[in-house]
């Protein structure tokens, strides 16, 4: 009931949001993020311990084709799960500046795809999971295609027409899968991870579903949306996007693909590992260009999502803990910054690197808190991003040091870039255009959070990869036992 | 039988009520009279033996797909309730019209004999012919009338031609005797093959699948828009409820001979249908290309009707697979249907306020417009994709799991790929209403039939996701 309350609340919520005037809309949409917030926090504080499904729940849907509306979460989807309903009031606080133009609908929007991204890390069946994975992309297209910048609506289109391809080549996947699981047959996790697919055909299969969680992530070659698309959107939008968007493709790949085929990956190995790789030292090289910092997060989040999908490939317990550690430090530290480049741009009037420097000399905790934050993303030790990275790395070096040697690389290049960016943008001579000015405190409040949870889950993520081990155990047993 | 006996009924006292001084009487008692049917079909009162001789019967798939005829049918009607601000519509004729061609659209779902199945072809299309150019003065409405005329009757000939070799082969006209004579019959038979070759032409006009598809979008661009509305819902639904039957109940045997050249055309139907709607800039034209690709899905979903037939000796309906391809059809079939009359009816809304817009820009704006429509559009459109948890992903899951279970994964590959373009072009009236500023910023308030008939498909298609497990045991 727990996780459906998770779901079903920011679902009606964003609905009856949307039939709201400005005022009474923002304070609804904000109890109800906050609420979802709290219930999935208290979810986690009642959690006790274990491997096994927590707050399932399974009900009949197509019996006749082994459809059941299954959810539930465990040790992977819960730290997901997490990191959304902390994530999700940032796009709102966001979205409040898009005032006059619609807001009740943008923000119905944000939290219809807070329940669809919830839906997602917490679906027991494919059917389920095929639900909420389009369930989350829809909003996000109406906020990019709406509230974006002028060249919303090709760029948009191709990033729905992108996304929805490998949706549906995974939905062939799915129905191909059914065929195969055992008698009675269906569409459960269970089924799914039991299914004997014919050894020919299953590569090709596991392509099916690589192909749309490499274009959610974005995996290198699959990311040419990618940078079009957060620059167009809106501040909301791209931040959906690149903080709980991108983690729906890994997350997919560690639930629905790797159990799924372990017997196929394996041959795939390095083909997967080199792609993760190739992304991170491209992304950083590419970000390390760009002027714009959306454009600049687009890339830089593009290389950090390649190091976390290498270090899953790796296929190992610490590559997955990095991986789950890392999806949430990125979720956090990407989240802050889009929402510190929107401050800078609110204030500043512009949102390109080397025309406005020194806002340090403006407002002192803004730079701060920027700071902590961009530590985290390049992953400085004792932020949440070290921590992760650091995990990642070593799973890479156990499978060759060469990968882990370009993944490094790549984290090299990334520092260089935010340290850089720091240094334009926050240090140097006081700016005579830009006023002093102050953070609201909804501002504030969000960008501390943020960088405070970076901190904390840095030096001690030991609770993180504690409740995420058992899950993660049982899933490489899957992938290792066929 | 009672469907039988009430359709044309209700049809003639609704002309006589139109040329009487009861004029206003007419729409009501049509609707009265469509609201009785469906309850006759869905609660199959009257329906249980076969007749005629066992020309028709009505078993629950004859009386599931009639039901769906005949609301959509109802949709239509209750639409010429909200007449134009041109007042040369002729409703009440339209209604009647409307109502003999439904009567040979039951005929479709029901027939259990060739003879009746060209009956019911002639009897769905010869009211057509005269509804297509009911603008007399329409240049475009008589070009369409005439081409849809010559193109049905060329295809009536070749299903009628297809019909008498049958016959010649079998001695049989009865579905089941055909089923009978073949199975004693197994081999390479002239007459018998080259008949259910010309029978699959003749039927393959009729939903406009390519390359028969030609004549699918100068005649729905033509036409008036309801009449269009009708023709890619209720006409196309009773001929691929027609193919379905023919094949499940005659022709499960034969598999081998028939699969193989409706992957053909399903292949080729979506090509030219997706394809062909991305290079369209006219909304109707769209909407034919969007009818044609999903006839290509509807040939997919007819490949099953083999499929169940050979595992289990062709029950009625052919349903008796565990995974009920005729409920997929059935779903698949209510779900385009929904989404297409919403498409129809917004754009028979914004064709009167605009005064013979054809392009699809026409809907720059319509969410400030008229919120409600612009919402109810985007429902259509994305259901039409096959968004879940919409009606068309249903109708799409069990289509594909249908045709990926019978090993067809090669058309299932490239039915998905296509799917993905259909994304492309179903979104452009969207992207308009949503994202583009209107020049127009006047309301466009709806009548109280529009708002119903939208209301009523957009709940439809979320209704659907709720009840799938029951519609297919259903048939």
């Amino acid at each position: 009931m727990v996780t459906l309350l998770l779901i079903l609340l920011p679902l009606v919520g964003g609905l009856l949001v949307m039939a709201l005037r400005e005022s009474a809309a923002r304070a609804v949409a904000s109890i109800v993020a906050l609420a979802t917030a709290l219930v999935a926090i208290g979810a986690a504080a009642a959690w006790g311990s274990g491997a096994g499904l927590h707050y399932g729940l399974s009900l009949d849907w197509i019996p006749s084709w082994g459809i059941s509306f299954s959810l539930g979460l465990d040790g992977l989807s819960l730290p997901l799960v997490l990191l959304t309903v902390l994530v999700a009031p940032v796009a709102l606080i966001l979205a409040t500046r898009n005032e006059g133009r619609r807001s009740p609908i943008l923000y119905g929007l944000i939290l219809a795809m807070e329940a669809g991204l919830v839906g997602v890390f917490a679906a027991r069946d494919a059917v389920v999971f095929y639900l909420f994975w389009e369930l989350a992309l829809v909003p996000v297209y109406f906020i990019a295609g709406f509230w974006g910048g002028e060249k919303r609506v090709p760029v948009t289109l191709k990033f729905l027409v992108y996304t929805v391809a490998g949706s549906l080549f995974m939905l062939f996947g799915i129905l191909y899968v059914h065929a195969f699981t055992a008698a009675p047959q269906g569409f459960s996790l269970s089924a799914f991870y039991s299914a004997s697919l014919p050894p020919g055909a299953a590569p090709w299969i596991l392509a099916a579903f690589a192909v749309a969680f490499a274009i959610k992530m974005p995996l290198f070659p699959f990311h040419t949306w990618q940078s079009d698309t957060y620059h167009e959107a809106p501040a909301s939008g791209s931040l959906l996007l690149a903080a709980l968007m991108a983690k729906m493709g890994l997350y997919g790949v560690m639930r629905w693909m790797l159990p799924v085929f372990p017997t196929a990956f394996a041959g795939l190995q390095p083909l997967f590992i080199a792609l993760g790789v190739v992304g991170v030292v491209w992304g950083s090289l590419v970000a390390l260009a760009q002027k714009d910092m959306k454009r600049l997060l687009a890339w830089s989040s593009f290389s950090h999502t390649g190091l976390m999908a290498a270090g899953v490939f790796s296929l190992g317990i610490i590559g997955f803990q990095g991986g789950v550690l890392q999806m949430v430090a990125h979720g956090l530290s990407i989240a802050g910054l889009f929402l510190a480049v929107d401050i800078f741009e609110s204030r500043t009037g512009g949102r390109q690197i080397g025309t406005v420097g020194g806002l340090a000399h403006r407002n002192g905790a803004f730079a701060v808190l920027f700071v902590l934050l961009a530590l985290s993303a390049f992953g400085l030790p004792l932020t949440a991003g070290f921590a992760g990275e650091f995990l990642l790395l070593i799973s890479l070096s156990k499978v060759s040091l060469w990968w882990a040697l370009g993944g490094g690389i790549g984290v090299i290049l990334g520092a260089v870039l935010y340290l850089q960016w720091i240094r334009k943008s926050f240090l140097g001579p006081e700016p005579k255009e830009v006023a002093a000015f102050k953070l609201k405190p909804s501002e504030a409040g969000a960008l501390g959070v943020l960088a405070l949870a970076g901190i904390v889950l840095g030096v001690y993520p030991k609770p993180l990869l504690e409740l995420a081990r058992p899950t993660l155990d049982a899933l490489l047993n899957v992938i290792g036992a066929r | 039988m009672s469907l039988f006996i009430l359709l044309p009924v209700l049809a003639v006292l609704v002309l006589f009520a139109n040329l009487g001084r009861i004029k206003a009487a007419t729409l009501p008692l049509a609707i009265l009279g469509l609201v009785a049917a469906a309850a006759l079909a869905i609660f199959r009162l009257g329906l249980d033996s076969p007749y005629l001789r066992g020309a028709a019967e009505f078993d629950p798939f004859a009386s599931g797909f009639s039901a769906l005829l005949i609301v959509m049918t109802a949709l239509v009607v209750l639409l010429l309730a909200a007449p134009s601000g041109k007042t040369d519509i002729p409703q009440g004729e339209m209604a009647g019209l409307l109502l003999f061609s439904l009567t040979g659209a039951v005929m479709l779902a029901s027939y259990t004999n060739l003879v009746m199945l060209f009956l019911g072809i002639e009897t769905l299309s010869i009211p057509i012919y005269i509804l297509a150019g009911s603008k007399k003065n329409d240049l475009g409405g008589n070009e369409a009338a005439l081409k849809y005329f010559l193109n049905g009757s060329f295809a009536t000939g070749i299903l009628l031609f297809g019909i008498g070799l049958l016959y010649a082969g079998t001695g049989q006209f009865n579905l089941d005797g055909i089923l009978a004579w073949s199975q004693a019959n197994p081999g390479l038979h002239p007459l018998f093959h080259l008949g259910l070759l010309l029978l699959l032409f003749g039927l393959a006009f009729k939903v406009s699948a390519a390359p028969f598809h030609f004549w699918t979008p100068d005649v729905y661009e033509g036409s008036p828009t309801l009449i269009t509305a009708y023709m890619s819902t209720t006409v196309k639904i009773a001929a691929v409820a027609a193919f379905y039957r023919l094949l499940a109940r005659a022709f499960p045997a034969a598999v081998d001979r028939w699969g193989w050249i409706l992957v053909l055309l399903a292949v080729l139907t979506l090509a030219v249908g997706n394809l062909g709607a991305l290079a369209q800039g006219g909304f109707k034209r769209l909407m034919a290309y969007s009818g044609i690709s999903h006839a290509g899905y509807l040939l997919i979903a007819l490949l099953a009707a083999g499929g169940a037939g050979a595992a289990g000796a062709a029950g009625a309906s052919g349903a008796a697979g565990a995974s009920g391809p005729a409920g997929a059809l059935w779903i698949y079939a209510a779900a385009y249907a929904a989404a297409t009359m919403i498409a129809f009816v917004a754009w028979a809304r914004l064709e009167e306020d605009e005064g013979g817009g054809v392009m699809i820009e026409a809907f720059a704006g319509l969410r400030s417009r008229s919120p409600f429509l612009a919402v109810g559009l985007g429902i259509a459109m994305l259901s039409l994709v096959g968004v879940p948890p919409l009606g068309g992903f249903f109708g799409k899951l069990f289509v594909f799991g249908n045709a990926v279970a019978q090993g067809r994964i090669g058309l299932v590959v490239f039915a998905v790929v296509l799917s993905a373009v259909g994304m492309a072009y179903y979104m452009k009236p969207v992207i308009q209403a949503w994202f583009h500023e209107s020049p127009k910023k006047d309301r466009l308030p709806l009548r109280g039939p529009e708002f119903f008939v939208v209301a009523i498909c957009a709940i439809a298609l979320f209704a659907l996701a709720a009840a799938p497990a029951g519609l297919l045991g259903a048939f």
